[in-house]
């Protein structure tokens, strides 16, 4: 059978460190879509970046307790991250910051060296309530030692924030993904935005995926298959358990999950790494459409995720 | 106690003095809630959008450092026990102080679940990264 092409025109490049999708409903739209994306994450990345040193999250994290009057994008950043701290009872916690980099993620994950040598343990994360935040007064305090990592949300509220804005500025059906963070915003194609949900975001085609159609909202994906490294002989990658300080061990490699926007989605699908065999439950008692794939490839839905045959 | 046999014309007195405190105070209740939806619908407005310029993080003199513990993230007060993360979440704990309003819960589902496709190209893939 012939695909049919969506009637949409897209763009695709990088940033943020990881692929870049933004695709409208008009083509003369596009042009501006871009340059409105690109200022987005040009913001993000001078604000919420742990790899660059003149970001205000690094500079943040160097406070050594001090009270601090941020940028709208951080504290809006940083508002999110704890929100999601919230409501996933500190699941998704942005305070992993120096667990991950003593891990040995202290880099662009692209210039990270794939091997070296044992990691130090660290024993504890201090935990989102740890974090002074006044978001009348865009005022943060981060105790000394503790040291903030906004990945598992930023790009996520990017997204949110970049469609939103398009869509708006345009008027034409938006979607912005990064890095398989989506987000769409406006009046989209008929039948829906086609997407493929895959184990690795940079090949789609390979690990033979679903197609799905979401109209609005966001849709989010986190796997332990990606962004995976060895320290001292040990595989590590990038979700972090707050509660070990080290990377989670779960049943699922691969979670992906709709939410009402792409901060939610992401939220939904970290938190379900996690939770593990809690994750349907929790998935479900939300509401939360999520597709899981365990570490054999067996995969479990919720809420109303479309079934599918899956060969395993 | 003196009780004091009332006139059909002090009773009906007394029930306009309690419909017209009844009024106030509803009308109290919908004003404080439209103050509420209106710093809510700022502060999510703020959130999303992006200023124009990024200004370096600031550092504030020692006396404006927000207490210990103290936090305006509405809806995330400090418990001394931690919640169950697998119990569903309806809404964040209530805010002690009536300065801080509570934020809607961002983990919601979708207006519509997604759907299967056949024979569409994807526009974009949404996968481990």
């Amino acid at each position: 059978m012939t695909e049919e092409p969506a009637p949409v025109a897209s763009a695709a490049f990088t940033a943020l460190g990881t692929g870049v999708v933004l695709a409208v409903t008009d083509a003369a739209a596009l042009p501006e879509a871009r340059g409105m994306l690109e200022v987005h994450l040009a913001r993000v990345d001078e604000a919420c970046s742990r790899f660059r040193d003149d970001s205000e999250l690094v500079t943040l994290n160097r406070s050594g307790g001090g009270a601090f009057e941020v940028s709208e994008t951080l504290a809006g950043a940083l508002g999110a991250a704890l929100q999601v701290a919230a409501e996933t009872a500190g699941l998704v916690d942005p305070t992993i910051g120096r667990a991950i980099r003593l891990l040995g993620y202290d880099r662009d994950f692209a210039r990270l060296p794939q091997d070296g040598p044992p990691h130090p343990r660290v024993l504890t994360v201090a935990g989102w309530r740890a974090v002074g935040f006044d978001a009348a007064r865009r005022r943060v305090t981060v105790p000394c030692g503790v040291e903030l990592d906004l990945g598992a949300t930023a790009k996520a509220w990017c997204a949110d924030g970049a469609a939103q804005a398009i869509a708006s500025a345009t008027g034409v059906g938006t979607l912005v993904s990064l890095g398989g963070d989506v987000a769409v915003a406006g009046h989209g194609p008929d039948g829906g935005w086609p997407i493929r949900i895959c184990d690795r975001h940079d090949e789609p085609e390979a690990s033979g995926g679903p197609v799905v159609a979401v109209e609005a909202g966001g849709l989010a994906t986190s796997s332990t298959t990606r962004r995976r490294w060895r320290r001292g002989g040990e595989v590590l990658h990038h979700i972090v358990d707050p509660a070990q300080g080290r990377p989670a061990r779960s049943c699922w490699r691969t979670v992906t999950a709709a939410a009402a926007t792409c901060v939610a989605a992401n939220a939904a699908s970290t938190a379900a790494i996690l939770l593990d065999r809690a994750a349907p439950g929790w998935l479900g008692a939300r509401g939360l459409p999520a597709r899981l794939v365990d570490q054999e490839g067996a995969v479990t839905t919720t809420a109303g995720w479309p079934h599918e045959v899956v060969a395993v | 106690m003196k009780h004091r046999p009332r006139t059909p014309a002090s009773r009906d007195a007394g029930h306009a003095r309690v419909a017209h405190v009844t009024l106030a105070v509803a009308a109290g209740g919908v004003a404080g809630v439209g103050l509420l939806a209106g710093l809510a619908a700022s502060s999510t407005h703020s959130a999303a959008n992006p200023p124009a310029t990024v200004p370096a993080v600031v550092p504030l003199p020692s006396s404006a450092s927000p207490t210990t513990g103290a936090r305006e993230v509405p809806g995330t007060v400090p418990a001394t026990a931690a919640p169950d993360p697998a119990a569903p979440v309806t809404s964040p704990p209530a805010a002690t102080s009536p300065a801080v309003t509570d934020p809607p819960v961002l983990i919601q589902p979708p207006t519509s679940a997604p759907t299967h496709e056949h024979g569409r190209r994807s526009v974009a893939s949404s996968g481990g990264s």
